[in-house]
């Protein structure tokens, strides 16, 4: 049995991977967040029902993700995405926590080694969340372009973390 | 398909741009292969922190290098943009304001405002009025109030203007500028306390569980805990956290001078002439869950024995692992502190000194962090994660990396450090057995994972006064 401060702390502290997965259905880092909340107010209320942390946020994932296709569908008239079968397979094997606050803090680091022309990119984006032919039409460049250079830079910054982690381990 | 091939496809799909047969061909790489899986996964969490990054980049005004104690003012600083302009605005709207009728406070600076309400769609200048609720998903609100008083806010985040000189916190974090003379005295009000500045800044942090966490990065403010005697002075980059509950719980951090004296501005350096100290021969404390930290081949860098912590004195030197009682690395433990009989516990102090004498940025070992239990039982509850479970009563989560601000590197940690725990009533309740359950760090760094050098726990009751005693009697 949680207390609900304790329901809030154990949602919190998973709240990046928790998003990120969200956000893999609302294709929108806002509405992702936006999910969250809805969740953990839904958790705080059902505190009682939820026995260890590993089922609570399992709950969460499986009820931010149904929100969040109700949700487009509200807005949308329909969810156009990965199917519900696809996306339970995904949380399944969804990063956690640990695995994520080690990245978070490696990839901080790994974004000072880009150009700033790349971090432009990244900026416009996933700060701005632009979409990418806007990305594309303000850099002068092809729709098509950006889209294989942000996989580049998504495939440099996914090596670069895995190098620094591993030198991490090494300094303990 | 190629990884490359495969990659180009997941940034199509974060941008809504597949066609159905594109999103048939992503689906078929994601069933049947689980690194695929492993491959989108990782680039959305990519780039989700990359959006969170950029975002915390945006508000970040300050790039020179952290020092180790100025976490807390950097986080003010990052505010302060938006709380000078909203002071320029203030200073050309005067006593205007005051004389509108119900106008107590005015919008300022609106920066990428989403609003929980998607009804209301306000503009900089906009009055707000007695009761009136700023309700802020996400972005950044400056709201200005008619004593001068200007507080930030960033969603999400819920205030209720009160009058031109108060507002209440419910939900979220406020930076509050009040430091002209007409803005002396200009209260921030939480669920179970109200924040009184002093002519300062100060961040005040309400979360959804009723904890309250205030920090001051310049002046000087006056915290008032609903049923507590004593005000708390708190003064520059000091900071207390107010824990939901019954016994109304604050936990107050601060730094120490890195001498052996153990100097804090204004708690105590480690004493003997508290209730669990050794000297006085009724404590005992011991290692009920996990190991101390002994690594194989080293025993130089052995921990000393658990009862270190109750020999009246911290460390002597900053790295002195024969001094200081830890637990493996990598690893959760716990230790439980026997005090011999149930006794009205009033205060708990706990210390801790790190700094790596060849690595300046080596302050591994210097931070605090443990949830604290009680029992009053005449046997202790057994001891697992899962304490309250077990009988065991919560007192209070102490992690004073949140208090410091430390989130890049441990270099921002102060290397001495004291934690002081008190209840709002006086005591923190009636307890035999402590229990400190010191989690495992979930962070993979190395460095921020070794576990913390404690040099002292002081833990001091009340005296059974004759009062209780001929209850008792009476009541026998």
């Amino acid at each position: 049995m949680f207390r609900p401060e304790e329901i809030a702390a154990a949602l919190l502290a998973e709240r990046l991977p928790l998003t990120a997965y969200f956000a893999s259905v609302t294709r929108d880092f806002h509405l992702a967040e936006d999910v969250f909340q809805e969740v953990c107010a839904k958790a705080v209320a059902r505190a009682g029902e939820f026995e260890s942390a590993v089922q609570l946020v399992n709950w969460a994932r499986v009820a931010g993700r149904n929100r969040a296709i109700d949700i487009l569908r509200t807005r949308d008239g329909r969810h156009v995405g990965l199917s519900d079968e696809l996306l339970a397979v995904l949380a399944e094997e969804w990063p956690r926590r640990a695995e994520v606050d080690a990245m978070h803090e490696a990839l901080e680091h790994c974004l000072e080694e880009l150009t700033p022309h790349n971090r432009e990119l990244l900026r416009l984006r996933y700060f701005e969340q632009r979409r990418c032919a806007e990305v594309a039409e303000r850099m002068g460049r092809k729709l098509e372009t950006v889209y294989q250079a942000l996989a580049r830079l998504h495939k440099a910054l996914g090596d670069c973390v895995r190098g620094r982690l591993k030198d991490e381990e090494a300094w303990a | 398909m190629t990884d490359a091939e495969f990659l180009t496809l997941v940034m199509r799909h974060q941008d809504g741009a597949l066609s159905p047969k594109e999103l048939a061909a992503l689906e078929s790489e994601l069933r049947g292969d689980a690194a695929r899986r492993r491959l989108f996964a990782s680039a959305q969490v990519r780039a989700q922190m990359l959006h969170e990054q950029f975002r915390r980049a945006a508000f970040r005004v300050v790039s020179e290098p952290k020092t180790r104690h100025t976490a807390c003012r950097e986080r003010v600083r990052n505010w302060l943009p938006y709380a000078a302009a909203a002071c320029v605005a203030m200073s050309l709207l005067g006593g205007w304001l005051l004389a509108r009728h119900g106008t107590v406070a005015r919008l300022g600076a609106l920066e990428n405002c989403r609003w929980m309400d998607s009804s209301w769609n306000p503009s900089r200048g906009d009055a707000l009025r007695r009761g009136q609720r700023v309700e802020l998903s996400a972005g950044s609100a400056v709201v200005e109030f008619g004593c001068g008083a200007v507080t930030t806010l960033r969603g999400p985040v819920v205030l209720e203007v009160l009058s031109a000189k108060s507002a209440r916190l419910h939900l979220g974090a406020a930076l509050t500028v009040a430091d002209t003379p007409a803005a002396r005295g200009f209260t921030l009000h939480t669920r179970h306390s109200r924040i009184v500045d002093l002519g300062t800044k100060f961040v005040t942090t309400a979360d959804a569980d009723g904890r309250v966490r205030v920090e001051v990065s310049s002046g000087e403010v006056v915290v008032h805990a609903d049923g507590h005697p004593a005000p708390q002075h708190l003064s520059e980059g000091a900071s207390l956290t107010l824990e939901p509950g019954r016994a109304r719980v604050m936990v107050r951090v601060e730094h120490g001078d890195g001498s052996p004296a153990f100097r804090f501005p204004t708690l105590p350096p480690p004493t003997d002439g508290d209730d669990a100290d050794a000297r006085q021969g009724k404590a005992r404390i011991t290692v009920a869950a996990g190991t101390l930290h002994a690594p194989e081949g080293r025993p130089q860098d052995n921990s000393a024995p658990a009862d270190v912590l109750l020999d009246g004195h911290g460390q002597q030197d900053a790295d002195a692992p024969g001094e200081s009682a830890f637990i493996e690395d990598r690893s959760s433990g716990a230790l439980l502190l026997d005090l011999g009989a149930a006794v009205r516990v009033e205060r708990i102090h706990t210390y801790s000194w790190h700094q790596n004498p060849k690595v300046e940025s080596n302050r591994g070992r210097a931070h605090q962090r443990y949830v604290l239990y009680g029992s009053a039982d005449d046997t202790a509850p057994p001891v697992s994660e899962n304490a309250p479970d077990a009988g065991w009563e919560w007192i209070a989560q102490v992690n004073t990396d949140e208090h410091f601000g430390v989130a890049q590197s441990v270099a921002e940690r102060p290397s001495q450090q004291v934690c002081a725990i008190t209840s709002s009533n006086g005591t923190l309740g009636r307890y035999r057995w402590l229990l400190w359950w010191m989690p495992r760090s979930d962070n993979r760094s190395m460095r921020f994972n070794a576990n913390p050098f404690y040099g002292e726990f002081d833990v001091f009751a009340a005296p059974e006064s004759k009062d209780e005693t001929t209850t008792t009697e009476t009541i026998k």
